[in-house]
């Protein structure tokens, strides 16, 4: 008997996803971005058909995105984030590894951009969801700004740490020094 | 690494938005309506606008009932100014 994990796999090789995940999930981020920032930008009733596609473009990428994570075997970038808390706090003990707050960031993106693209939708037939719509696009984008300023600070940190350090003061900059050592 | 992927969602947003803007231009264009940004369209939107603003006009305050010319409901009216105006909503017009 096929056990879903042979079908899953059997899928993923026909498709020579493995090869190309990293940059169709960088080409999947792009589209996502990019139509959220479209959507936002024209969320104005002069603008509403630029709003509805750009929308229903991010409402497309969502689906995809959670209907390959479904089917991408373990360990594949395109797996469906799973963090835990108890995995998180584990990981504060050992600080080794990947930080948690990168899966726990895309389950909070996927969700809220998923569920604000999906209001939208529905507003387009029922006029009330438009303000439940509004209030979770916004919302998703202050955490699109979090998810920015944690990913900046995870690459570039040791960099702008190093840069602010050394146009701190003098009498900073030498107190910085003796608490690193 | 960011850079490289704050460039590609840049482009990928011109792209959308181009594509979009077509989008928009192709639905617009295929109606009788002027589109949005046009003058003109809101005096021959203004009686649908009536009915669709959710306040209580003058006339209905006073008899309670709304025309039956205009005798829908704020939810339809919406509706139906989407499919014709690309769901376009216009301030408020008072009665003369």
């Amino acid at each position: 008997m096929r056990t879903m994990t042979t079908i899953e796999g059997r899928i993923m090789a026909k498709l020579s996803i493995a090869k190309f995940s990293l940059p169709l999930l960088h080409l999947w981020h792009a589209v996502l971005a990019g139509g959220f920032l479209v959507a936002y930008l024209t969320a104005d009733e002069d603008t509403y058909a630029m709003h509805l596609f750009a929308g229903y473009v991010v409402l497309a990428a969502i689906v995809i995105r959670l209907l390959v994570g479904m089917v991408a075997p373990q360990g594949n970038l395109w797996r469906l984030p799973r963090p835990s808390v108890a995995g998180t706090l584990a990981w504060f003990g050992r600080r080794r590894g990947r930080n948690p707050f990168f899966a726990w960031f895309a389950v909070a993106l996927l969700g809220l951009v998923g569920l604000a693209a999906a209001s939208g939708a529905i507003a387009d037939f029922v006029t009330w969801f438009e303000d439940l719509h509004e209030g979770l696009a916004e919302t998703a984008l202050w955490v699109i700004f979090g998810h920015i300023a944690f990913v900046v600070a995870i690459y570039n940190g040791r960099r702008i740490k190093a840069w602010l350090t050394q146009r701190l003061p003098s009498g900073l900059w030498r107190a910085e020094k003796e608490v690193a050592r | 690494m960011l850079r490289k992927m704050l460039l590609q969602g840049l482009a990928a947003a011109a792209i959308i938005a181009g594509a979009a803007t077509i989008y928009a231009t192709t639905v617009y264009a295929g109606t009788d309506d002027n589109p949005p940004a046009s003058a003109t369209g809101m005096s021959q939107a203004a009686p649908a606008v009536k009915s669709d603003t959710g306040y209580l006009q003058p006339d209905a305050r006073n008899s309670g009932k709304r025309h039956d010319d205009h005798e829908r409901s704020s939810k339809d009216g919406r509706k139906k100014d989407r499919e014709h105006h690309g769901n376009r909503r216009h301030a408020d017009h008072d009665d003369d």
